[in-house]
C-alpha cells in the first residue's frame, strides 16, 4: 500500500471513531483541540499551538494526527 | 470514478493527505469541509499550523469576509491533494496552488478562533476538477463523483 493510502485509511479509522463518539467527546473536552491517534485522545489543550509542542515533545508527526476543535457553541459555518 | 465523504453533524467531511515539495511539506493529513456556500478553498489556519506550513513565508492574495470575520487568504503555490475512491484507491490531484487563511487580527482571541475554523473544499475546485457532490442526508450518503 502506498504511504497516501496508508495515511489515509489510518485518520479514516479515527474519523470514524471521532464521528461514533462525538457527543462523548463533547461533554468531556468542550471548547478544547483534541489530538486523536488509533481511537484515542492522546493529548487536549485549549491552545492549539501548545498542543501541538506537546504532541512533538512526545515524538508525535503532527501532521498525520487527526485534531479537532470541540466546540461549546454549535459550529453553523 | 466516486470519493465517498462523511456526514458529522449535518457538515459533509473529506479527508485527504496533502503536500507540498516546494515548503518542504511532507505527506500530512488535512480534512476539509465541502462547502458548495464558498466559491474557495483554503486550508484553515489550525491546519496549517498542524502540518508546520510555514505561513510567514506565503505571499498575500486578499482579504475575505467569513462568518462576520475578515480573513486573509495567503497562496500556497503547488500542492498535491491524494483522496481515497471507492474502491480504496488514491486519487491524485495537483493544484497550481492552494490558499491558506489566517486571521487578520493578531490578538489572541481572533487567532484563537481562527484556528478553530474548518479547512474548506469551495466550488472552485468542483468546477476546476470537474467533481460533482451527491448529497442524499436523510440516507447518510455524500460522495464526490466525477466522470
Amino acid at each position: 500500500m502506498n504511504a497516501e493510502l496508508e495515511l489515509l485509511n489510518s485518520v479514516e479509522s479515527d474519523l470514524e471513531w471521532f464521528q461514533y463518539n462525538y457527543e462523548n467527546l463533547k461533554k468531556k473536552f468542550c471548547d478544547r483541540f483534541i489530538a486523536i491517534k488509533k481511537k484515542k485522545v492522546i493529548d487536549v489543550d485549549e491552545d492549539l499551538k501548545t498542543l501541538i509542542k506537546k504532541l512533538k515533545d512526545k515524538g508525535e508527526d503532527t501532521t498525520k494526527v487527526l485534531i479537532k476543535f470541540i466546540s461549546k457553541i454549535p459550529v453553523i459555518l | 470514478m466516486k470519493i465517498p465523504l462523511r456526514i458529522i453533524e449535518g457538515k459533509i467531511f473529506v479527508n485527504t493527505a496533502i503536500m507540498a515539495h516546494r515548503y518542504h511539506i511532507g505527506l500530512g493529513q488535512a480534512e476539509f469541509i465541502v462547502d458548495t456556500g464558498s466559491s474557495e478553498t483554503f486550508i484553515s489556519e489550525g491546519t496549517a499550523v498542524k502540518l508546520n506550513i510555514p505561513i510567514g513565508k506565503l505571499p498575500f492574495e486578499k482579504h475575505v469576509k467569513m462568518a462576520g470575520s475578515t480573513l486573509e487568504l495567503l497562496k500556497m503555490s503547488d500542492a498535491t491533494l491524494f483522496f481515497k475512491n471507492d474502491e480504496n484507491k488514491s486519487e491524485k490531484i495537483e493544484l497550481p496552488f492552494i490558499h491558506v487563511m489566517q486571521a487578520t487580527k493578531k490578538d489572541i482571541q481572533s487567532r484563537t478562533a481562527a484556528q478553530s475554523y474548518p479547512s474548506i473544499l469551495g466550488t472552485d475546485f468542483l468546477i476546476k476538477n470537474k467533481f460533482s457532490l451527491i448529497f442524499t442526508p436523510h440516507k447518510n450518503i455524500a460522495y464526490l463523483e466525477r466522470e
